[in-house]
């Protein structure tokens, strides 16, 4: 019985923890979509012509996504250690 | 443009399938070792495989074609799938891995038995590799007509033929690894034309945009048509693009090939970073090569000025350019094995549903022997080559994009809700989730026919009743917002047995006990 409550309690924490990171990688996605509308608006080749533009919001998005899946793996890398602790 | 290179390196790809094929025959039995290739697939293997199975060739000749094009939905196409495998990793692989052992349908079962959810989920994965499978065998047939002069139809059925020999015989094993080699060859493929895009521009990339923007100024004028030019088809589009990936169950299956949830999660991170890099590839050099080098050609245009085989043809003309006829019938062999690769994904999953939770569960009440459920899995793979086969004729000439944006918003909408809720929300009923489901699949398929693409331009009305190409921004919201609904007026959301039901789940989901 100790060994569910822990185990749900570290789930609970993972899920605190995925749900800002999807909740980051949400806004620098969203983020990164309203500007290219923005763009395009002022001119349908606007992201194709910019080339600095268009590359630094897709290497945002993938630092975020990277940095999501980095942080996620060290967390659960942790969460192993501590059971491994307690055993 | 058909070349005896082309032919020989496809003979080449057709063979090599072939023998993995007979080598998986050989280790393939069991009921697990069909669905699931025994689940001894590696984590790396597995995300080599999964991105096998993600990049079709519809996605990276299509991605070149748009922005050869002038659209800059080029752009969101690239950028999408990175949100959808962060949340994948998140939220899905793992708990699909600690419950699930052959298909998605079964991991929602595990919470609602009986046979009406079941079929329900089953179903909706159908319907979701079926339009997917359409628009691959539309899109192989038009290829190998234009790469190997063959005639659409015979195409099709070649293709057909091919996926239901990996599936039929190999099962998940010869599936697995065409798509590994196929994930391998696209690589070297993709790195060998940057390398040549690059030794064309003296190693200087700033040149090539140069090049690039000086055509776009000559020659396009943008693309008017595209989802980015409206703040609600970006949006949803964008939406479809990415959470439309979570809900793909040939996607999916795969985490049921590895050894545990360990091995998922590297799955996803292994995925994630090469469909990252062929992607940003595809679209920072080759589509850019493409616009610099192919505009002004004569040789890769038509008499009415337009590229050759049209505009996702592109860079199949750019491989030609820069490295002759042998360039060319390598990038041609490297998009057939894409294609068979991804359909013989879709295969799988389609055939699973079929077998393991339509005969097998639903009619047969899970009274089905391993040997009578593998017979019908076998017939099922014949049964959906065959449908395949028939639409992917009767659909030529169709809009592939269409027909893909079609399959991720149905995942989106119908699949990713029922899947998410169930795993994560205690007060979800059996009621919440046939409602949310049918309100997901029937909004985004209803949208989808009442907008310009099949309202104006296939059934021939003048106006459109829907605005839009684009439905996940409002049948995603629809269908969680109704199983919230249903759920919370449903008086069998406090039942006991259900909260015992949901309580085990949580557990198993995240600690795999």
């Amino acid at each position: 019985m100790a060994d569910e409550a822990d185990e749900l309690r570290r789930a609970q924490a993972r899920m605190r923890l995925s749900l800002a990171l999807a909740g980051i990688s949400s806004v620098a996605f969203l983020w990164f979509l309203m500007l290219l509308a923005r763009s395009v608006e002022r001119d349908p080749l606007g992201p194709l012509h910019d080339v600095m533009f268009t590359a630094l919001g897709v290497a945002i998005n993938f630092a975020v996504a990277l940095g999501s899946v980095s942080i996620f793996g060290y967390w659960r890398r942790r969460e192993r250690a501590v059971r491994r602790g307690e055993r | 443009m058909r070349s005896p290179i082309a032919i020989a390196l496809f003979l080449v790809v057709i063979a090599s399938t072939l023998l993995i094929t007979r080598w998986a025959a050989r280790r393939t039995h069991s009921r697990s070792e069909f669905y699931a290739a025994g689940s001894s697939i590696t984590g790396t293997q597995n995300g080599l495989a999964i991105a096998g199975d993600f990049m079709s060739a519809s996605t990276i000749l299509g991605v070149a074609g748009l922005a050869f094009t002038g659209n800059a939905d080029a752009v969101l196409y690239i950028v999408s799938p990175l949100l959808g495998f962060t949340i994948m990793l998140l939220f899905i692989a793992e708990p699909l891995r600690n419950l699930g052992r052959y298909t998605v349908p079964e991991v929602v079962a595990l919470r609602f038995a009986g046979r009406g959810v079941r079929a329900f989920t089953a179903a909706a994965a159908l319907v979701v590799t079926i339009f997917y499978l359409i628009a691959q065998m539309v899109g192989a047939g038009a290829l190998l007509e234009i790469l190997l002069g063959v005639p659409y139809a015979v195409a099709v059925i070649v293709v057909a033929t091919l996926m239901m020999l990996y599936v039929a015989f190999g099962g998940m094993l010869a599936t697995t690894w065409v798509q590994i080699t196929k994930a391998v060859v696209l690589i070297v493929g993709v790195v060998l034309l940057t390398f040549l895009t690059f030794r064309h521009v003296g190693y200087d990339l700033g040149s090539l945009y140069s090049i690039a923007r000086a055509q776009m100024d000559a020659v396009l004028t943008g693309n008017r048509a595209g989802a980015l030019t409206s703040m609600y088809s970006t949006l949803s589009l964008g939406l479809a693009l990415s959470l439309g990936v979570c809900g793909l169950p040939h996607v999916l299956m795969r985490f049921f090939t590895v050894p545990d949830a360990r091995q998922a999660r590297r799955s996803i991170v292994v995925a994630m970073l090469l469909i990252a890099v062929v992607f940003l590839i595809v679209l920072f050099v080759l589509s850019y090569a493409a616009i610099a080098f192919l505009y002004g050609k004569p040789e890769f245009l038509d008499a009415a000025g337009v590229l050759r085989g049209g505009a996702n043809m592109a860079v199949v003309h750019l491989s030609r350019l820069l490295g002759g006829d042998v360039l060319m019938g390598i990038v041609a062999a490297v998009i057939f094995a894409t294609i068979l690769a991804v359909v013989a994904g879709l295969t799988m999953a389609s055939a699973g549903a079929l077998a393991h939770d339509l005969y097998a569960q639903v009619f047969r009440r899970g009274a089905a022997s391993e040997a009578q459920e593998l017979r019908m899995f076998r017939v099922a793979t014949l049964a959906v080559t065959v449908v395949a086969a028939l639409l992917g004729i009767a659909f030529k000439g169709t809009n592939i994009s269409f027909l893909v944006s079609l399959a991720f918003s149905v995942a989106a909408s119908a699949n990713l809700p029922v899947l998410l809720l169930s795993l994560y929300w205690r007060g979800l009923t059996r009621r919440g989730v046939l409602v949310g489901g049918a309100v997901g699949l029937v909004t985004s398929t209803g949208m989808l026919i009442a907008g310009p693409a099949i309202w104006v331009d296939v059934l021939g009305h003048a106006q459109p009743l829907f605005g839009s190409n684009y439905p996940t921004l409002i049948a995603l919201p629809l269908a969680l917002l109704s199983s919230w609904a249903v759920s919370i007026l449903d008086a069998r959301r406090r039942d006991p047995d259900a909260q015992r039901a949901f309580d085990e789940l949580a557990l198993k989901s995240q600690a795999g006990a």
